[in-house]
């Protein structure tokens, strides 16, 4: 096979304490993972991550023991699977401190919550208002806000980022006014990696009477969440980001957020009873759950949840600030390749680029040395046209990873790096 | 119809013989990229909205001036697919070329996931550009 010989690359010599997180514990629970003959190199766990087998299990089991629909029928299946989904949503509101499970709502993940957000507030917001997002968001994040405010003839306007990558705080403070219904920011950047000063945001958001609605979709994997000390009206995330299955999420919002949103999907679940001239909800949450769930969506990520919390939250972080601290060491040595932000505070994504190679061309050449990152615009096409008009790269790290995993990566460069400058 | 950028020397029958000598990936691609370099560049004014194709990872453009048909990407292993795909079109020669063929001649250059259902494979919307506009 054609080999390159990886030039040295100095590692820089920093503080390596003895590392408390069982990265090998942790990492042998992910079948594809793994198997060493397989040699995948994940670093698309900002786009989705890996499931672990307790989680697989967790949601296998729960069909195998017979699976019913839930609330409704008396019978053993039924009873079986309501008492696991709405466990399942208690064991949600315990993990992030939320003030009672009726204030976790599931949701088909963080785009559908922010949606039924959007449209639930809708009768709130009124002509002339303003709603702030950040100019980092996800589509996710921004084009419910976007379309919101044309429909009620608010006005959507964008805290800057600077060119560090850092929210431009003084310029959301010059933003914010008493005419500001809505400031929707994210927790963590998912093209970025920027850590946003949420606590912060909400508490400002609050002063001036305005909505404070947090994305937390890149964050959960990485930081412990305390929606009561966050102060938000709302918290979103989604359980595939954290480990769990897709089309499962959570919308968390203080119950007096919840009881004024008015539902926008209609049906079974949702009705206490219904005639063809009247129809009257239920209470929360079933008010904002329509038709049948997704149970075992709901079963898997409370798994994750499970199966996170047997590896203490600072051993976990500890491991990524070195991760992060590690690639962007090494990655920074490479000629050509250039990191596109510093914040002051960022977790999990690492957005780079290389000089005079397209970034489509390096994902390519490096899914052809087994190596998974993304390229493009990450869903977020406003902020990467601000940091690379082209598309930038993002590799983006999980528990899972390690530093192999990046000398992999940094190894694939150089060798993609020399090839395309034949 | 005149492929004014097709490369007489990488003809499809020499281009199946470069590529079936590669014996790994890396062999594969240096082909590929090399192909990509040695596409003539569309001229940059020739780069405009009405020529771009949409939803492609890189941009891509194709352009028609007197019957000539010219391709082009920021992405050079999108440009040296291109150089591909357009001697394919000269080697068929009267005769239509479909979407399996197409599919059967990458496959056996190695180069089939190049036409992967994802929305952003460039190849698959240049491909669907040159059917509704009857290259093919």
């Amino acid at each position: 096979m054609f080999k390159v010989e990886w030039p040295a690359v100095r590692h820089l010599a920093f503080n390596d304490p003895v590392h408390s997180f069982n990265h090998n514990s942790f990492r042998q629970h992910f079948p594809v993972l793994a198997h060493s003959a397989s040699q995948l190199i994940y670093l698309d766990s900002a786009a989705t991550t890996q499931l672990p087998q307790p989680v697989m299990d967790a949601i296998q089991a729960y069909y195998q023991l017979g699976h019913g629909n839930v609330h409704r029928a008396g019978h053993a299946f039924a009873r079986h699977a309501t008492e696991a989904y709405e466990s399942a949503r208690t064991r949600v509101a315990t993990w992030i401190n939320a003030e009672d499970p009726k204030s976790v709502i599931w949701t088909n993940g963080c785009t559908a919550g922010i949606n039924t957000l959007a449209y639930g507030l809708e009768a709130q917001i009124q002509a002339g208002q303003t709603i702030l997002v950040s100019a980092m968001e996800h589509h996710a994040n921004l084009v419910p806000w976007q379309q919101l405010a044309k429909r009620c003839n608010a006005h959507l306007d964008v805290i800057p980022v600077t060119a560090r990558g850092d929210l431009d705080l003084a310029a959301f403070e010059n933003k914010l006014s008493r005419n500001t219904a809505i400031v929707a920011v994210t927790h963590v950047s998912n093209s970025l990696g920027t850590i946003n000063p949420v606590a912060q945001i909400c508490r400002q958001a609050s002063s001036f009477g305005a909505l404070s609605i947090i994305d937390g979709a890149q964050a959960i994997a990485h930081c412990p969440i305390d929606v009561q000390r966050l102060g938000c009206d709302a918290y979103l995330f989604s359980g595939h980001k954290m480990y769990g299955p897709t089309g499962i999420g959570v919308l968390y919002g203080k119950p007096a957020l919840l009881e004024s949103l008015k539902p926008s999907l209609f049906g079974g679940e949702m009705v206490s009873q219904v005639s063809f001239e009247e129809s009257y909800f239920s209470e929360l949450p079933h008010r904002l759950e329509a038709g049948t769930p997704n149970i075992s969506g709901a079963i898997g990520l409370a798994a994750a949840i499970d199966f996170l919390e047997q590896w203490p939250i600072a051993q976990r972080q500890e491991h990524e600030r070195q991760l992060l601290s590690y690639a962007k060491a090494q990655l920074s040595q490479i000629d050509g390749v250039k990191i596109l932000v510093q914040p002051a505070m960022s977790t999990a994504v690492l957005p780079f680029d290389v000089e005079g190679i397209h970034p489509q061309d390096v994902a390519t050449l490096l899914d052809q040395s087994g190596i998974a990152i993304r390229c493009g615009h990450h869903c977020a096409m406003p902020i990467t046209q601000q940091f690379a008009p082209k598309g930038s790269l993002r590799a983006s790290f999980a528990l899972y990873n390690n530093r192999g995993d990046i000398d992999a990566l940094c190894k694939a460069l150089i060798n993609l790096i020399e090839l395309f400058n034949e | 119809m005149n492929l004014s950028q097709h490369l007489p020397e990488h003809n499809w029958q020499h281009l199946c013989q470069t590529f079936s000598n590669c014996s790994s990936w890396e062999q594969s691609y240096r082909q590929l990229l090399l192909l990509g370099k040695r596409l003539p560049s569309m001229p940059e004014t020739q780069k405009i909205e009405a020529n771009e194709i949409d939803g492609c990872e890189s941009r891509v453009w194709l352009s028609c001036t007197n019957q000539t048909l010219s391709i082009d990407s920021e992405a050079r292993i999108i440009r040296g697919l291109v150089v591909i795909l357009l001697s394919l079109l000269t080697d068929s020669g009267e005769q239509p070329l479909c979407y399996q063929d197409l599919r059967d001649s990458l496959t056996k250059l190695g180069l089939a996931h190049h036409l992967s259902s994802s929305r952003n494979s460039g190849l698959a919307a240049i491909w669907r550009v040159l059917e509704r506009d009857g290259w093919l």
